[in-house]
């Protein structure tokens, strides 16, 4: 990642453990840059919720130290955080209360005028239900009241521990249209944290990947797609296939034989063309020529995947 | 101020709330009870006060149910940061963590003081009463002692205050409201049972029962107690004050 992008969020070789000689989190170093939508991924007990604690000044990291906004964090920094609007694993709500006063005991602590308390039940789309109890909101309603408590402070950063919990898939696009529009229209600079690529890939502009407390890939979204595009193949099969690798070595196309069919590296689009012209003046009789693109769920599988191997 | 209105937020709809009303009119409604059911072992002597006798049970009454009372409210106003993980938010806003502390305890502490207040005003409501329906009881010939009282209300606050406390920091570290409820109660149950034992004065949770049969002469905060209980507000407020704001995690 670029280092002279400003960085709203950056740690330096953080790490942190609940037991002494066990790190929950290996050296850790997030750099997200300003007005990035940043998806940090990773199956679940990765580490994401325990970076995500030591980010928000809820844990102390063993080692390493955290920046927000360029500015060090650190057991007092609380001036910092009037700035950001977080939402933690589940959203901390006061059941026995209405949406409205949930709203408004945050808005009190952070000295927020209540014509805001309204706005942002507005865009959540909650205002008709501010005045019931959080107790009979369903899930998807809690989440998006989480959501409001988040926005209150109109933040100029978001920090969102799976956000998309519970909502249906109307809700999943309602909520990711209004992170793009944050993003797009205020700048607000995103961290949202998720197990699931699929779930985030339409909205992110940046990924990190996290397992097993180390971080495996960081970088912007177009890095990503450019790794899953080395990893597609032309799976290729004719009527004699040991000739056809032999030619296709003799013309410098990397091929080895798959399970089923050859297996050429992908490299650009006028390779199908010339491989084809390639077996066809041979005298070859193609029976398959298929471009096998990795899909990016494949490709962030395979680089959690790697540090699961011994 | 404003962080002392989101904790009165917070109380709406809880049965914290509810008990501090009705907690503070159960021992009251008891004592109306006895005095109906049994007017007459109640009838005083001729030109003695009424109000002596009736105010001392309303004190032991205080020592004996109210301390088991306000541990329930303790842990009841800490169960609503619990049971909505809210520990974690607040600790992301831009509010101190020593700030967090020292309001949720002013807040205990006031509701404290309305339950304590209630109950007196109960009570002395209800001698008022039975001084119209019976006059027999006569508390309507004399004046209600009213430096007897307060000063017993005053030696009774600062009885309690170190039990809450650690009434407070128990229910601050332990989710389940029945485990730090338990803990108060049992601590209580010690102190009552062991009123009479000569070092008891250095088990906070027997300051209140130290109360028992109060007489005006012998007034508390005149006693060693008095210091004991400043020595013990202060130890305990320093260590649950440090443990809140560096290792507790929410």
């Amino acid at each position: 990642m670029q280092n002279t992008e400003e960085l709203i969020i950056e740690t330096s070789h953080v790490s942190f453990g609940f037991s002494k000689g066990q790190n929950a989190l290996n050296d850790v170093n997030l750099q997200i840059p300003k007005g990035a939508i940043y998806g940090f991924l990773g199956p679940n007990g990765a580490g994401k919720t325990t970076t995500i604690r030591i980010l928000l000044n809820l844990l102390k990291p063993s080692n390493g130290y955290v920046n927000l906004f360029g500015k060090r964090v650190t057991g007092t920094s609380n001036n910092l955080f009037s700035r950001i609007g977080s939402l933690i694993e589940t959203p901390s709500l006061y059941e026995h209360l209405t949406g409205l006063d949930n709203l408004l005991i945050t808005a009190n602590i952070r000295n927020i005028p209540k014509s805001r308390v309204t706005e942002v039940l507005e865009i959540v789309g909650l205002s008709s239900y501010g005045g019931m109890h959080v107790k009979k909101y369903s899930l998807g309603m809690k989440q998006r009241l989480g959501l409001a408590i988040a926005l209150l402070p109109s933040p100029d950063l978001l920090i969102l521990d799976e956000p998309t919990n519970g909502l249906d898939p109307t809700g999943i696009i309602e909520i990711r249209e209004l992170l793009l529009l944050l993003c797009k229209e205020r700048g607000v600079t995103i961290l949202i944290s998720s197990h699931l690529l699929a779930e985030i890939e339409k909205l992110v502009s940046h990924v990190g990947i996290l397992n097993q407390g180390k971080m495996l890939f960081q970088g912007s979204f177009k890095n990503l797609q450019q790794i899953r595009e080395e990893k597609s193949i032309i799976e290729i099969d004719t009527d004699q296939n040991d000739r056809a690798i032999n030619l296709l070595l003799e013309n410098n196309h990397p091929v080895s034989q798959g399970k089923e069919f050859l297996e050429v590296k992908f490299l650009n689009i006028c390779q199908l063309s010339a491989i084809t012209s390639l077996l066809v003046i041979a005298g070859l009789a193609i029976y398959r020529m298929q471009l096998i693109e990795s899909s990016l769920e494949q490709t962030f599988l395979s680089i959690i995947n790697k540090t699961g191997q011994p | 101020m404003k962080l002392f209105y989101t904790e009165l937020i917070k109380l709406k709809n809880t049965f914290a709330f509810w008990l501090t009303i009705m907690g503070a009119l159960f021992m009251p409604l008891l004592l109306l009870s006895a005095y109906l059911l049994s007017t007459k072992e109640f009838v005083p002597a001729p030109g003695v006060n009424p109000w002596y006798e009736y105010l001392l049970r309303t004190f032991n009454g205080s020592c004996l149910f109210s301390t088991g009372f306000i541990s329930l409210i303790i842990g009841l106003i800490l169960n609503v940061e619990h049971k909505a993980h809210s520990w974690k938010h607040l600790f992301t806003l831009p509010v101190s963590r020593g700030k967090v502390y020292l309001v949720k305890l002013t807040f205990i502490f006031a509701t404290i003081i309305t339950f304590i207040v209630l109950y007196f005003v109960f009570a002395v409501s209800i001698g008022q009463f039975l001084g119209t329906g019976k006059p027999e009881l006569k508390f309507s010939e004399f004046d209600i002692p009213n430096v007897y009282m307060f000063k017993f209300l005053l030696d009774f606050f600062v009885s309690i205050i170190p039990m809450v406390v650690i009434q407070y920091w128990i229910s601050l570290r332990i989710e389940n409201l029945v485990t730090s409820l338990g803990l108060g109660l049992l601590g209580l149950l010690v102190g009552l049972l062991f009123k009479n034992w000569p070092h008891i004065v250095y088990f906070p949770y027997a300051m209140p029962f130290q109360m028992w049969n109060y007489q005006l002469s012998k007034s508390f905060v005149s006693q060693n107690f008095f210091w004991i209980n400043i020595a013990y507000t202060l130890l305990f407020l320093a260590l649950s004050y440090h443990d809140f704001t560096r290792r507790f995690r929410g």
